[in-house]
C-alpha cells in the first residue's frame, strides 16, 4: 500500500476567482483551514484575484478531494485536477 | 431607511454584536428563507430528480437513503444553487460527477443547516449576536446568500459588482424592485460578513502568536 501510494499521481486543488467574496474572507480561509501564515494566505489570495486562480493545496486524490469539499463549505469555487495540467 | 440604527460587528467577549434595523433584518431574512427552500430538493434524503428516475434505485437504496445509493446525483439545474455545490472538475466530468456523488447532499445539509441558523439570528432582535464558535457558519452562510444573489442579479465581473455599490450607495440602484431588493441584501450581507471576517481575522492571528 505504501509503495501504491507514492506511485500515485499526485493532484492538486485550485481554488478560482470570483466576484463575491471578499478578499479578507479569502485570506481568513487559507489561513483558518489550511494553517498558512498570513504573509501566505494574503499572497495566495492575491494570486486568485489578480491571476485568476491558484494551486492552494496538493496531495493525494481522496486528500484534495477533503480539501475541495471544505472550500466548497466556505462557499469559495476550488476544483481538482491531476498536477501538471 | 433605517440606517441609523445600523452598526457593523463589534467583538463582545466570547461573542461578535452587529446592530441591524427591522427592515433589514427582514430583507435579510426573507432571501435566507428563500434560499433555504431551494436547497430543500437537494438536501439528503430528499432523493434527487436523478435518484428518483434512476431505474435501477431498488428497496434497498431507499431503505439506506441516497447517500448510499450508488447512481448519480444530478447538479441543481438552478444555476444559483449550482454556484454553492459548484463543478469539483474543469477538465474531467468523471471526476466532477464522482465527486458530487460523494459530496453534495452534505454540503446543501450543512448550508441549509447553517441558513437556517442565519434566519433564527435575524429573528431575535436588532442585535445580531453570534458566539465565536459559531462566526465560521454565520460568515458561510453570508457568503452564500451573496452567491445566490450575485447569480440572480447577473453579476460575474468585479466590475459589474463596483458599479452596483457605486450606484446603490449613490441613490441611482437601476431596474425593478425586486432586483433593487437584491442589490441591497447584497451589499447589506456584504458590509456585515467584511466586519465579521475583519474581527474573525483578528482573533484567529492573535491565537497564533
Amino acid at each position: 500500500m505504501g509503495e501504491l501510494a507514492e506511485q500515485a499521481p499526485e493532484w492538486t486543488t485550485v481554488v478560482w476567482n470570483d466576484p463575491v467574496n471578499l478578499m479578507t474572507y479569502v485570506s481568513y480561509v487559507f489561513e483558518s483551514y489550511f494553517g498558512y501564515s498570513q504573509a501566505r494566505a494574503d499572497e495566495l489570495m492575491l494570486q486568485v484575484h489578480r491571476q485568476g486562480r491558484a494551486t492552494v493545496s496538493h496531495g493525494s486524490r481522496e486528500r484534495m478531494e477533503v480539501d475541495v469539499q471544505a472550500m466548497h463549505g466556505f462557499g469559495l469555487w476550488a476544483t481538482l485536477q491531476r498536477s501538471g495540467t | 431607511m433605517t440606517r441609523v440604527t445600523m452598526r457593523p460587528f463589534r467583538a463582545d467577549g466570547d461573542r461578535y454584536v452587529a446592530e441591524v434595523g427591522p427592515d433589514e433584518r427582514y430583507a435579510l431574512w426573507r432571501v435566507t428563507a428563500d434560499v433555504v427552500e431551494m436547497l430543500a430538493p437537494h438536501a439528503s434524503g430528499q432523493g434527487g430528480p436523478a435518484s428518483a428516475a434512476e431505474p435501477g434505485s431498488g428497496q434497498l437504496d431507499d431503505l439506506l437513503g441516497t447517500a448510499w445509493s450508488s447512481g448519480p446525483v444530478a447538479p441543481p439545474t438552478d444555476p444559483a444553487l449550482r454556484r454553492l455545490v459548484p463543478d469539483a472538475s474543469r477538465e474531467d466530468d468523471a471526476v466532477g460527477q464522482e465527486f458530487r456523488r460523494l459530496t453534495q447532499a452534505d454540503l446543501v445539509d450543512e448550508k441549509s443547516e447553517r441558513l437556517r441558523h442565519l434566519a433564527r439570528l435575524l429573528g431575535a432582535g436588532d442585535a445580531v449576536v453570534v458566539q465565536r464558535a459559531d462566526a465560521d457558519r454565520f460568515a458561510g452562510a453570508l457568503t452564500d446568500l451573496r452567491l445566490v444573489l450575485a447569480e440572480r442579479l447577473g453579476l460575474t465581473t468585479d466590475e459589474q459588482v463596483e458599479r452596483l455599490y457605486d450606484d446603490v450607495v449613490a441613490g441611482r440602484a437601476r431596474g425593478s424592485d425586486a432586483r433593487r431588493a437584491f442589490a441591497g441584501v447584497f451589499l447589506l450581507a456584504g458590509w456585515l460578513q467584511e466586519s465579521l471576517v475583519g474581527l474573525m481575522l483578528d482573533q484567529l492571528r492573535r491565537g497564533a502568536t
